[in-house]
C-alpha cells in the first residue's frame, strides 16, 4: 500500500472540489484516474504530490500519516514527483533542468551526469541534452519532463494527462516509457487521462472521479433501462429496444417502470460459437466492431441494439476467434447484470 | 541653443581638466547611491518575495500602502529622518545628521517601497507552475524562491535600475540630510542646485550632463549583466 486516503475533502472557498471517503492505492501498480474535466483529477494528484493541503481528512503515505511541517513535506516530495499536464521548464538547457532535482539532493557531479544521460536515453532524447528547454516541441517537452522526474528515481510517479496534447507517435512513446519504468524499476504510477482505452490498457486499476467523488468506474456496458417484469423472465428496455434476460436480475433493486442504470459485466458475457446465432432470452446477436488487447486478455466491442464490451481470456479467444464485421451471439448470464444505485 | 553648447563644452572641459572637486562630487554621488540601492535591494527584494508567497490578513492593504509610499516626496522623507537623527531626535546621539550615512538612510526609505512593489509585480507574473515544479522536484522554500528569482531576473534587474535612477536623481533627501557640505556630502544634484542658486547656469547644466552620463554608464552595466544572464541560459 502506497497511499491510504480517508475522508479527504478539498474546498476552494465554499466549493467542494474533492470528496473521497476511502481510497487505497497499491505499491508497484499503475493506477489510472479517469473522469470528465473538473472532476477533481488534478486536485487529487496535487494532494498526492504533497503540493496542496486537504481541507479535511487524512492521507497516509507508506503506512505513515502525513506530517504537515515544511521539512517533512520536503522529505516526502523527494519520494513523489508530479509531471504536470503542461510541463514547464526553467529557462535553461534540458541538461540543467534534469540536474536541478539531483543538485538539491546533493548528488555528486559524476553520478548526476550518469543518471541524466540514462534518463535522457530512456525517453529517447540524448541529442537534446544541450538544447534550450523552451525550444522543445509539445511531445519532446512531455518526454523531457518525464526524464526530469525519472532521473530522481522516485517511489511514485504522478502524471497529469500524459497523453494529452501530443501526437500518436509520442503517445506510444510515453506509454512504453511508463510501462517500462513500472516493470523494470517498480515505480508506482498514478496518472490521469481522458483516453479510456489507453488508460485501461496501461493501468492495473482504474478509478473514476465524478464531481470530486469516486464514482462507479464501470462506464462501458452501462445502459439506462426500464425494467419490466413478465412471468418467467425479465424484459429490460434499453434505448427504445428490448433486451430479454432470463430469470430475476436483482429483484431487490428493481422497481417496475422506474428508470435505472444497468451494468453488464464484460467478464461475464459469454461468446457463443459464431456460427450459432440465437434469439433466446438472454442471448443477443451483435456485430463485432473492434478487437483489441486488454491487459492479459482480449476486448471485443460488439454492436447490436446496444454497444457491448466483452472481455475474453486469451485462451477463450484462441478457441473461438471472431472477426471484425462478423455476426456473433452473446449470452448475458443472469449474474452479469447489476442494477446500479441511482445518483439522486 | 547657446546655453546647451556652452554647457556641453564646459562639461567636457571639467572632465578633461580632472577637476578634483568634480570627481569628489561624482564619487560621493556614486558611493551613496550604490550603497542605498544595494541595501534597499537587500530589503525590498526579499520583502517583495515574502509578500507574494505568504498569506496573511491585511496583505492587500499592505500592498496598497506600499503603492502609496511610491508617491512619497523626498522632502517628506527628509523631514521624517531629520526628526529622528537631529540632535533632539531619538537617534540624535549617533550624530548622523549631515553625513553620507544620513543620505543613504533617507534614500533606502525612498526606494525600498519601489523595489518591493516592482518585485511583487515581477514575481506575481511568473507562472505558478514554476513554483510547483520546483517543489515537486524536491526544492525547499528558499530553493523554490531562487528558481522564481531566476525566472524573474530581468524584471528584478529592471526594478533595481528604476530604483537606482530614483536615488541618483533625487535632491530633497541629499540636501536636507546631507547638508550639501563641500567635499563630504555634496552630490551631483545638490551641486547643481547650488550652481543654479549662484546663477552659474552653464556649470549646473554641465553637471546635469555628467549626471546623465554616469546614469547611462550604470545602466549599461546593468544591461551587460542582463546580457550575461541571457548567455548563461545555456
Amino acid at each position: 500500500m502506497i497511499y491510504n486516503i480517508s475522508h479527504l475533502t478539498k474546498k476552494y472557498r465554499k466549493r467542494v472540489v474533492l470528496d473521497i471517503k476511502e481510497l487505497t492505492l497499491k505499491r508497484g501498480r499503475i493506477h489510472a484516474l479517469l473522469g470528465p474535466n473538473g472532476s477533481g483529477k488534478t486536485t487529487l494528484l496535487n494532494l498526492l504530490a504533497f503540493l496542496d493541503t486537504p481541507t479535511s481528512g487524512t492521507i497516509s503515505f507508506l503506512g505513515k500519516n502525513i506530517e504537515r511541517t515544511e521539512s517533512a513535506l520536503v522529505a516526502l516530495r523527494r519520494k513523489v514527483v508530479l509531471v504536470d499536464q503542461y510541463p514547464i521548464f526553467f529557462s535553461r538547457s534540458v541538461y540543467h533542468n534534469l540536474e536541478f532535482g539531483l543538485k538539491i539532493r546533493k548528488i555528486p557531479k559524476p553520478t548526476r551526469k550518469k543518471r541524466i544521460l540514462q534518463a535522457l536515453e530512456l525517453v529517447g532524447m540524448t541529442t537534446f541534452s544541450k538544447s534550450r528547454a523552451h525550444t522543445l516541441s509539445g511531445g519532446e517537452t512531455k518526454r523531457a519532463a518525464l526524464a526530469r522526474a525519472l532521473v530522481l528515481q522516485p517511489e511514485v510517479l504522478l502524471c497529469d494527462e500524459p497523453f494529452a496534447n501530443v501526437d500518436t507517435e509520442n503517445q506510444e512513446h510515453i506509454f512504453k516509457i511508463l510501462q517500462e519504468i513500472n516493470g523494470n524499476q517498480k515505480i508506482s504510477i498514478i496518472f490521469s487521462s481522458h483516453d479510456r482505452p489507453k488508460a485501461e490498457l496501461l493501468a492495473h486499476e482504474t478509478l473514476y472521479l465524478n464531481n470530486g467523488s469516486l464514482a462507479d468506474n464501470r462506464l462501458n456496458n452501462v445502459f439506462p433501462s426500464i425494467p419490466d417484469e413478465i412471468p418467467g423472465q425479465y424484459k429490460i428496455q434499453i434505448a427504445q429496444k428490448y433486451v430479454f434476460l432470463k430469470g430475476p436480475v436483482n429483484p431487490g433493486g428493481l422497481h417496475k417502470q422506474r428508470c435505472c442504470n444497468l451494468y453488464i459485466d464484460p467478464e461475464k458475457i459469454k461468446l457463443l460459437t459464431h456460427n450459432h446465432l440465437s434469439s433466446e432470452p438472454g442471448h443477443i446477436t451483435a456485430t463485432v466492431q473492434e478487437i483489441r488487447k486488454h491487459r492479459k486478455g482480449i476486448k471485443i466491442i460488439a454492436q447490436s441494439e446496444i454497444r457491448l464490451h466483452l472481455h475474453l481470456s486469451s485462451k477463450e479467444y484462441r478457441n473461438n476467434p471472431p472477426l471484425v464485421g462478423q455476426k456473433i451471439s452473446l449470452i448475458i448470464a443472469q449474474d452479469a447484470v447489476t442494477i446500479l444505485p441511482t445518483q439522486n | 541653443m547657446n546655453l546647451l553648447i556652452d554647457s556641453l563644452s564646459s562639461a567636457f572641459q571639467l572632465l578633461l581638466s580632472f577637476d578634483e572637486e568634480l570627481f569628489n562630487i561624482v564619487g560621493v554621488s556614486l558611493k551613496v547611491t550604490c550603497a542605498s540601492t544595494l541595501i534597499g535591494s537587500l530589503c525590498g527584494l526579499p520583502l517583495g518575495f515574502w509578500i507574494v508567497f505568504a498569506s496573511f490578513p491585511g496583505k492587500r492593504l499592505l500592498i496598497t500602502c506600499l503603492n502609496t509610499l511610491l508617491a512619497l516626496p523626498t522632502v517628506v522623507i527628509g523631514l521624517l529622518v531629520y526628526s529622528f537623527i537631529s540632535r533632539r531626535g531619538l537617534f540624535g546621539s549617533m550624530e548622523l545628521l549631515y553625513t553620507q550615512q544620513a543620505i543613504i538612510i533617507g534614500q533606502i526609505i525612498l526606494i525600498t517601497p519601489l523595489l518591493t512593489t516592482l518585485t511583487i509585480a515581477a514575481v506575481s507574473r511568473i507562472d505558478k507552475r514554476y513554483r510547483n515544479t520546483a517543489l515537486t522536484l524536491g526544492a525547499d522554500r528558499i530553493q523554490m524562491a531562487m528558481v522564481i528569482f531566476w525566472e524573474a531576473r530581468f524584471s528584478v534587474i529592471a526594478a533595481i535600475i528604476a530604483a537606482y535612477g530614483r536615488v541618483i536623481a533625487e535632491i530633497g533627501i541629499s540636501m536636507m540630510l546631507g547638508g550639501n557640505a563641500r567635499g563630504f556630502t555634496r552630490t551631483m544634484t545638490t551641486a547643481m542646485a547650488l550652481e543654479y542658486d549662484k546663477g552659474e547656469f552653464t556649470l549646473a547644466v554641465a553637471l546635469g550632463l555628467i549626471l546623465m552620463g554616469v546614469a547611462f554608464s550604470i545602466n549599461m552595466l546593468f544591461h551587460l549583466c542582463q546580457g550575461r544572464l541571457r548567455a548563461d541560459d545555456l
